[in-house]
């Protein structure tokens, strides 16, 4: 298993949509970069971003679970190459499209899942004191642009160092 | 195959659709449910063809490839999964209902189109593998792995997978598996959709019409052996043990359920005599709980649950037996009991969720569980008393019948059993067997 982690701002700061349009583009549809690069290419066997907030900071965090026989070094360095192609802004409109109706269904399940639409409304009035925060957040999703995304993978991923915990199995 | 004769005859019809309005979004949730199809299909040898050919369903078609299709559904704004169940091969799709028609044109053409590349089946079988390795690392996976394998008699099912079947597999037999899913005896689908009923019907007359029906035939679950096994699965060292203790239950539509439901509640929920005295008096233990396994056409069983830190395995054990014998005459049970019926009465508000309303139509045609409405139900949980739950205990619950499935340390746990029941000699197996 593969973990890391990076040091983002909390969920009012204007760099939080792209960050989450970014987790998305990576990890969000079937179709999504890394699971196309290494989850259908059966180098992991699950993969996951996500950009966690708290009420002062958050973390932008992937965890992979390596495949047998194939090497951190060689997941890393395909991570890496999204994050510097996301960073250049070579992500295409389908993407954004696909990131949109990610958000767009998440909404709807929330609205038919009472836990969900208490952890949605929760997480909103927690973190920003606003307990309508995560409709609000919809128009700004809505104007994330390629530059933004780019900008806030540069910034906050390949610019910074973040720490990466790698679990190796026993032995059998 | 030891199936027995099923308790009751399933009577879902082929071309069913089980319908719940939801106009609360503009979402449509539908499921394909090839009855019949599930991995009580597979030939001999090649445990794992049902879930390859579930994985390799939307790898590809002679007009489109894997990613044409993941990314078709995914600007659609559609989830599109299929999975294996013993009697089922189920297709699960979810999407706005405006995109509707396209995505079940485009599902309808990977059914009827099916036709992956070899290599796209060579990745699945190495994934499959992969995740066989990866589930050996997980023990609570491993217990209830090890678990069904002893209840259903040591054979392969209830195996986390086989590993000589995968590599075993060929293309050839997954394309051949899922012929024989296409043209299943039984074809249903459920819908949970802002749209009316009949234009749900004349969306999915696509799959139906016209269909071949001389493919897989469902046939009798595998039953649970009435056994009183005792095996542990080694793992030298671990630092918890963890165990499964099951006895044979009732069958689905007996009118004990409730009695039963609300017995291992006091018994065995968070708020029970089990959690009680083995996690919260004592210490011994993360988890402790008393669990029914639903019965479906093969009677249920009742099961127990425990997690003790190593040094605490040889207080936890005996008093768990020691429990289970004395917890009818238990004052500390008799209370709990007693207010159960409140608790559960309270719960109807869960049969009224559009899931949970199409679960349990499906399961009145499947195991003959019938539908109760509000007052019904309140009815029959209201029946139920100290006195009905005693006769219930002294009929079905039964300790010296326990199978008793133990992931621990072998040299640990193996004297502790000796120690408890000289009648039960433990059986230590590697957890290597759950994946050959």
């Amino acid at each position: 298993m593969l973990a890391s982690a990076f040091h983002i701002p909390d969920m009012t700061h204007p760099d939080y949509p792209p960050l989450v349009t970014l987790a998305k583009i990576l990890t969000g549809g079937k179709s999504a970069v890394l699971k196309e690069r290494l989850l259908h290419t059966s180098r992991v066997t699950s993969i996951m971003a996500d950009a966690f907030v708290g009420k002062d900071c958050g973390t932008f965090e992937f965890f992979a679970q390596i495949a047998d026989g194939v090497e951190f070094a060689e997941v890393e360095a395909v991570v890496r190459q999204a994050l510097e192609e996301c960073a250049r802004g070579e992500i295409s409109r389908d993407q954004l499209t696909i990131v949109k109706n990610e958000i767009e269904r998440e909404l709807y399940q929330s609205a038919t899942n009472p836990d969900s639409l208490g952890q949605k409304l929760g997480d909103g009035f927690i973190n920003t004191g606003d307990l309508a925060f995560g409709v609000k957040i919809l128009d700004a999703f809505g104007r994330v642009d390629i530059p933004q995304i780019g900008a806030a993978a540069r910034r906050y991923l390949l610019d910074q160092p973040g720490t990466a915990i790698r679990l190796h199995p026993e032995p059998a | 195959m030891n199936a027995a004769a099923p308790l009751f005859r399933d009577r879902i019809r082929d071309g069913a659709l089980y319908y719940e309005h939801d106009p609360r979004v503009p979402m449509t949730a539908l499921q394909l449910v090839f009855h019949g199809g599930g991995f009580q299909q597979e030939p001999t040898g090649l445990m794992g063809t049902a879930r390859v050919a579930a994985k390799t369903l939307f790898r590809g078609t002679p007009a489109m490839t894997r990613q044409q299709i993941l990314q078709q559904l995914d600007l659609l704004g559609a989830t599109v999964d299929a999975s294996v169940s013993e009697t089922d091969f189920t297709i699960s799709l979810s999407c706005f209902t405006r995109a509707l028609d396209r995505v079940i044109a485009l599902v309808a053409s990977v059914v009827e189109n099916a036709s992956f590349p070899e290599e796209e089946c060579a990745l699945v079988i190495r994934q499959e593998l992969n995740s066989l390795s990866a589930a050996l690392q997980n023990p609570e996976r491993v217990l209830t792995a090890a678990h069904e394998f002893v209840v259903y008699g040591a054979g392969t099912q209830g195996k986390i997978g086989s590993r000589a079947g995968l590599e075993r597999l060929t293309r050839a037999d997954v394309v051949r598996y899922f012929e024989g899913v296409r043209g299943a005896g039984v074809l249903f689908a459920t819908a949970i959709s802002d749209l009316p009923r009949a234009d749900l019907e004349r969306a999915l007359a696509v799959f139906t019409r016209g269909r071949r029906a001389d493919g897989f035939q469902l046939r009798s679950e595998r039953p649970f052996l009435d056994t009183r096994a005792t095996v542990i699965v080694d793992s030298p060292g671990a630092t918890n043990d963890r165990l499964i203790w099951s006895q044979t239950g009732i069958a689905a539509a007996d009118p004990r359920r409730f009695d039963l439901a609300l017995i291992l509640d006091a018994l065995g929920s968070s708020e029970g005599t089990i959690f009680e005295v083995l996690r919260n008096k004592n210490g011994w233990c993360y988890g402790a709980y008393g669990y029914l396994v639903p019965a479906t056409t093969r009677p249920g069983r009742i099961a127990y649950y425990a997690d003790p830190a190593g040094e605490n395995s040889h207080r936890l054990v005996p008093e768990l037996l020691s429990i289970l014998g004395r917890f009818p005459g238990d004052a500390d049970f008799q209370v709990r009991l007693a207010g159960r019926n409140e608790t559960f009465a309270n719960r109807y508000a869960y049969q009224l969720e559009p899931k949970r309303k199409l679960t349990n139509a499906i399961n009145e045609d499947r195991y003959g569980i019938p539908v109760l409405d509000r007052e019904g139900y309140q009815r029959a949980i209201g029946a139920v008393t100290a006195s009905t739950a005693a006769a219930v205990i002294r009929e079905v619950f039964a300790v010296e019948r326990l199978a008793m499935v133990y992931y621990g340390d072998a040299g640990r746990l193996t004297p502790l059993l000796a120690g408890l029941d000289g009648s039960r000699t433990p059986t230590v197996i590697e957890s290597g067997l759950l994946i050959a």
